[in-house]
């Protein structure tokens, strides 16, 4: 490594381990990697503030500060893109024990991270219920459909749909936390994200098929998971609403 | 090469609050500029910035390549930045002289590079590859510096020219950085002025720092200061008219103060001599 390659190591680390004092032969004023100091804390944590309103609301500001504090010290950023920072928010709350007298906040932040990747992911074109027409009815049970990078669905054993939706802006918050758990659907309409609630079935079914599971092992879970599910009206609902951007055989 | 298309008027640093009232009033703005990063992938963001795109000339500023990082430049960064310059085709690209990753970590920050011959060959190969993935000229930006390299063996202003004599590449002159540089670490402004070829400085940017523990830091969260206009007219008075920004990015104010910062910068913009 080249005299000047070490010295950008080694003020990278300087910069991100806040803790530690720095090597006199690398030259830094104290003043100078003070602002760099002050500058990586607190983007990170601004980064964390914006894709993370719901649960700073939950939290308080104060408390939220010190979450993403304590984040930000345990998670370097790993992308030029800021955008791309902060994805194990919730894993951390997770496993972090002040945390842990709000149980839910790791999966609604869960929730905020794929509503977030969700408003950068890229443009897809999604098919209509046409494309199927090539297709013979008895090789439904076969095919593999792709969701768009924008839409995922998540489970939790808390009702995360609700709890997201009465905290923005213009919305009362009306949840019964005992009322049981619940699965969110995450995707984007015509630019717009969007958080619905989806029926046990339907959760089933969009998991099994964004794991690479033909429709015939999708339609078997969520028929486990609803006795009555509806599997025509489910496929077709997958397409009229933009679900499916490829289908193999 | 040309590097820039810009017309040589002032433009504004258009961020998310101002998306909204630009679009649905068009107000008169001669360009702008937004953070390439903010319109990565697709969605809305793109959307709009298409849009913006058919009603004023567009400049595409970079803040995260960091192509003055001694290891290679990332691949799915330059990929991303490819994909929208080819959907929005701006009439400028820039990116900054600064790095901002080793190949274990990431500091999502301008950081000053060593001003050294051995950096210049590592960071003008990464300058000409960026520039031939992308199929044009960029401009690349002198920086706000608060710490600086030991061992440098030339200004900013020589490793510029440089780079520009090896890739083709143009420049983007921010005024603020050059007089905040000035004033914190005693840079010598007029020398780092002479070293830029005139001819290669494709734009200029403007902003207001403020003040913290006795140093100049480069927020863009103020009004432009009377010391950097006044470098500011003499710049224009030295190169002729060049599309002048201002830039605005913490504590953002309403659109028409920026649009009364642009004024400013037209005004001194018109009273410029045309010697070019």
């Amino acid at each position: 490594m080249t005299p000047e390659a070490r010295w950008q190591t080694a003020l990278l680390e300087l910069i991100a381990r806040q803790e530690q004092p720095p090597d006199d032969t690398l030259g830094l004023d104290a003043a100078g990697l003070a602002v760099y100091r002050n500058n990586y804390r607190l983007g990170l944590m601004d980064t964390l503030k914006m894709i993370y309103p719901v649960c700073g609301q939950i939290v308080g500001e104060e408390f939220f500060t010190g979450l993403a504090r304590e984040y930000s010290k345990r998670n370097a950023s790993l992308s030029g893109n800021l955008h791309e920072y902060g994805g194990l928010f919730g894993d951390f709350l997770q496993g972090f024990p002040p945390a842990q007298t709000l149980p839910y906040l790791a999966d609604v932040a869960r929730l905020e991270w794929a509503v977030h990747r969700s408003y950068y992911a890229i443009d897809q074109q999604a098919l209509t219920a046409v494309a199927l027409t090539g297709v013979a009815a008895e090789h439904y049970g076969a095919l593999q459909f792709r969701l768009p990078d924008s839409c995922t669905v998540l489970s939790s054993p808390w009702p995360i749909v609700g709890i997201w939706q009465g905290h923005q802006p213009g919305h009362a918050l009306e949840v019964n936390l005992d009322a049981g758990g619940e699965a969110a659907l995450v995707q984007r309409n015509a630019g717009r994200v969007g958080v619905t609630l989806l029926s046990p079935g339907m959760a089933a079914l969009l998991h099994s098929l964004q794991q690479g599971e033909t429709l015939g092992q999708a339609a078997e879970q969520a028929l486990q998971a609803e006795a009555d599910f509806d599997l025509q009206a489910a496929l077709l609902h997958l397409f009229t609403d933009g679900l499916i951007t490829e289908f193999h055989l | 090469m040309s590097h820039s298309t810009l017309p040589a008027v002032a433009g504004i640093g258009l961020r998310a609050p101002h998306y909204r009232q630009v679009l649905d009033t068009l107000p008169p703005l001669g360009w702008v500029e937004v953070h390439s990063e903010n319109f990565f992938d697709g969605g809305m963001p793109l959307a709009m910035l298409q849009r913006v795109a058919e009603h004023y000339p567009l400049s595409l500023h970079g803040v995260g390549l960091g192509l003055g990082s001694l290891v290679r430049p990332d691949g799915k960064h330059l990929a991303a930045l490819k994909r929208l310059v080819d959907a929005i085709q701006p009439s400028a690209v820039s990116e900054h002289l600064s790095f901002n990753h080793s190949a274990q970590r990431y500091v999502n920050d301008l950081l000053p590079i060593p001003y050294t011959r051995a950096a210049l060959e590592v960071i003008a190969s990464h300058v000409a590859e960026t520039q031939e993935l992308l199929g044009r000229a960029i401009l690349l930006e002198n920086l706000s510096s608060y710490v600086e390299y030991p061992g440098n063996e030339m200004n900013e202003g020589e490793f510029l020219a440089e780079l520009v004599a090896r890739t083709g590449c143009g420049l983007l002159l921010d005024v603020n950085n050059l007089y905040v540089n000035g004033e914190n670490l005693g840079t010598d402004v007029q020398a780092v002025l002479a070293a830029l070829p005139a001819a290669a400085i494709g734009e200029i940017h403007l902003a207001g720092y403020s003040e913290r523990d006795g140093m100049l830091v480069d927020t863009h969260s103020q009004p432009v200061h009377p010391g950097v206009w006044q470098l500011y007219a003499q710049v224009i008075e030295k190169l002729g008219p060049r599309p002048t920004l201002i830039e605005w990015d913490l504590d953002i104010p309403p659109l028409d103060t920026l649009q009364a910062e642009a004024a400013k910068a037209d005004s001194i913009l018109q009273g410029a001599h045309h010697d070019a």
